[in-house]
């Protein structure tokens, strides 16, 4: 009866000829799968808990020796139903949601979904909360660019920069836990301005950043970029046309590596991003390769904005003076009437938008992130739909992958930056 | 508190949009209100409210935080960001390839497709504007064309008020990419879509009972379980 049991969970399962029904049935999600199909083929479960799946996704390939003859990526593990949610938390409560879909940069998130509210009302915030949003932003995006670069060296066997890079990434995250009050949630943003004003430090360790961050970029291209087998195990592996990825619905860095210079920072500018100078970096033929290549610079450049703005934060208020909108300072609210009549009404019954369709998007890490918002005039949405970029890319997967081997399955993977929590919404 | 930088905006427009943008989107609306086939396809237009010419006023030399106003009372103002095309059904497709194809929409993107349930909208307009319908569906296409500059930007709606009955046509002929979310809708909504290539539940499990995103789906769940259930059951059978 043991060895019984023993037999039937073992990783490894003998073939089962005799029917298409049987060899499904084992085939249970969480169950990690070697299989051998009639033909001598076999069928291979990545995921959904694996060390090469970066998140929860799950792949059933299917290879022919070595290589992938198909793949079918199985998604849906980290879903938390936000677009539902959405209908039923205030604008300001939706914010937490927003943290939790691409958690390796989560202030680009929140900074995407209050532009859509403020959009909305119409309302501006004063220059010094966009510039420290602007600032937050790109510190977000190099972060997460260096967790996705960090990990593909890491799956092709390279550790070192990624020990090199994520000695950085804690810089920053120092940075953002000093500003923000947490490292992974940030939640800083708030309609209508900022949740409180930057540390008195805050310049100074930004410029310090900026300063020492070009040093391990150099140590990076040394490690992985002038690599000659992180070249050879990247290049033209899992090439896509610019048509093809625009079909697709491509966006973002895979986009661009793809050749189309793309951005929604230069197409659409929002904040400040017509106003700073940066390139949008293009690759030639979308490998894994090219993909890398324009995080690298996307990094680069992300640096160069900072260096513009760091100097020039303005003096003055974070948040717009706007009593109906933003929450007033709590030391307040004990020793003014208005201000706790202000507090009682954006608690108890939030902002109030005025009924109307928008669509607005900006530039995340990993592409374009667009909150279509319904309102009603009520206090939370009537629906909220997010483009989340990552389900839009991570569909190619198959395609891409396709007449590869294994190891340039999860070389793919990695380089495409696919956030479970994003794909699932 | 003179800052380096601020708002780029032109006259009253959102700060997305800028007057080029808006330039061509006013040929683009005179092209499509004026072609024969489109009013064939089309059964409602729905234009920003800065395509009035009313709208855009000149005054671009007050400061901006004077002209400002806080629109705190315009609760009753229907406001709309981007065209919108409400579409017959039998012609979705005809349309997108329309909208993607003439070079004078260039709109080769799918941005964004999902779907809106107006199940007992406080808006009463809501029913009227989805022709009596208690679904939406929504597609966005966006102009990605880096080598024209007078494309810059543009996105479009295409609206299509559905039931659930209704067999959607599926756009995958027309964007391979349309795959996924159309099964995130059928997953989500439970609506159908007709020449799609594997329609089936991409994020709730296989055997999930109801359609999440629907207006009569209780938040909490219906009670999941079933899903355990289901899986006990389906072990003692095989087991």
């Amino acid at each position: 009866m043991k060895d019984e049991h023993i037999a039937k969970n073992r990783n490894i399962i003998q073939p089962d000829a005799k029917s298409e029904e049987a060899w499904t049935r084992v085939d249970q999600p969480g169950v990690q799968v070697v299989r051998e199909l009639p033909d001598g083929r076999m069928q291979l479960n990545l995921g959904p808990s694996h060390p090469a799946t970066h998140g929860i996704l799950e792949n059933k390939i299917i290879v022919n020796g070595e290589t992938i003859e198909s793949a079918e990526p199985n998604i849906g593990y980290v879903h938390r139903t936000f677009e539902k949610l959405g209908e039923h938390y205030g604008y300001n409560q939706f914010l937490v949601c927003t943290d939790r879909m691409n958690y390796v940069s989560s202030a680009m998130n929140n900074i995407g979904w209050v532009l859509a509210v403020e959009s909305m009302l119409g309302i501006e915030v004063p220059s010094k909360a966009t510039v420290v949003r602007m600032i937050i932003a790109e510190l977000s995006r190099i972060i997460d660019h260096i967790v996705s670069m960090g990990i593909l060296g890491v799956d092709l066997g390279a550790f070192a920069s990624f020990l090199f890079m994520f000695h950085e990434r804690e810089e920053i995250y120092q940075v953002l836990e000093k500003t923000t009050g947490a490292r992974l949630t940030t939640t800083f943003a708030r309609v209508g301005g900022l949740e409180h004003d930057v540390y008195p430090e805050f310049v100074a360790d930004v410029k310090k950043i900026v300063k020492e961050m070009p040093k391990i970029l150099k140590w990076n291209d040394k490690l992985l970029t002038k690599s000659r087998i992180f070249y050879e195990r990247t290049k033209n592996v899992s090439k896509i046309s610019a048509k093809r990825a625009l079909e697709y619905g491509f966006s973002g860095p895979n986009l661009r590596a793809a050749g189309i210079p793309h951005d929604v920072r230069t197409e659409n500018p929002y904040m400040f991003y017509d106003q700073v100078d940066f390139d949008v970096p293009v690759g030639e033929n979308g490998s894994v390769y090219d993909r890398f290549l324009v995080r690298v610079e996307e990094m680069r450049q992300s640096l160069r904005i900072i260096e513009q703005l760091v100097n020039h934060i303005p003096e003055g208020p974070h948040h717009a003076e706007l009593p109906h909108i933003y929450l007033p300072k709590k030391e307040n609210v004990y020793k003014s009437m208005e201000d706790l009549i202000y507090h009682f009404k954006i608690i108890m019954h939030g902002i109030e938008v005025p009924p109307g369709e928008h669509y607005f998007a900006t530039e995340v890490a990993n592409g374009e992130l667009g909150y279509t918002i319904i309102s009603r005039g009520k206090r939370a949405p009537w629906r909220v739909s997010m483009r989340r970029p990552s389900i839009w890319y991570y569909q190619a997967f198959p395609e891409l992958v396709k007449g590869d081997m294994i190891a340039d399955a999860i070389a793919t993977m990695s380089s495409m930056n696919i956030i479970a929590g994003e794909l699932d919404g | 508190m003179g800052s380096k930088f601020s708002i780029r905006k032109e006259g009253r427009l959102p700060t997305f949009v800028s007057r080029q943008m808006l330039d061509t989107w006013k040929n683009q609306k005179k092209a499509l209100e004026t072609d024969a086939r489109v009013a064939s396809w089309v059964t409602a237009f729905e234009w920003p409210d800065f395509f009035s010419p009313d709208f855009d006023s000149p005054d671009t030399g007050t400061p901006r935080e004077e002209k400002r106003p806080i629109e705190r009372d315009a609760k009753t103002a229907f406001r709309l960001d981007i065209p919108t095309l409400y579409v017959k059904r039998e012609h979705l497709v005809d349309l997108m390839k329309l909208l993607k194809t003439a070079p004078e929409y260039n709109y080769n993107f799918l941005l964004h497709l999902s779907a809106i349930d107006f199940l007992n909208s406080p808006d009463a307009n809501d029913a009227v504007r989805n022709n009596g319908k208690r679904f939406q569906m929504l597609y966005m296409l966006r102009a990605l064309h880096p080598d024209k500059p007078a494309f810059k930007g543009l996105t479009i709606r295409v609206l299509l008020p559905v039931n659930e009955d209704e067999l959607i046509p599926s756009l995958t002929s027309l964007w391979v990419g349309a795959n996924w979310p159309e099964r995130e809708v059928f997953d989500m909504f439970g609506l159908k879509f007709e020449g799609h290539p594997d329609l089936r539940r991409i994020i709730m499990p296989e055997n999930y009972r109801g359609f999440p995103l629907r207006k009569d789906f209780p938040v909490g769940g219906i009670g999941e379980d079933y899903l355990i259930e289901d899986l006990l059951t389906d072990r003692l059978l095989n087991d």
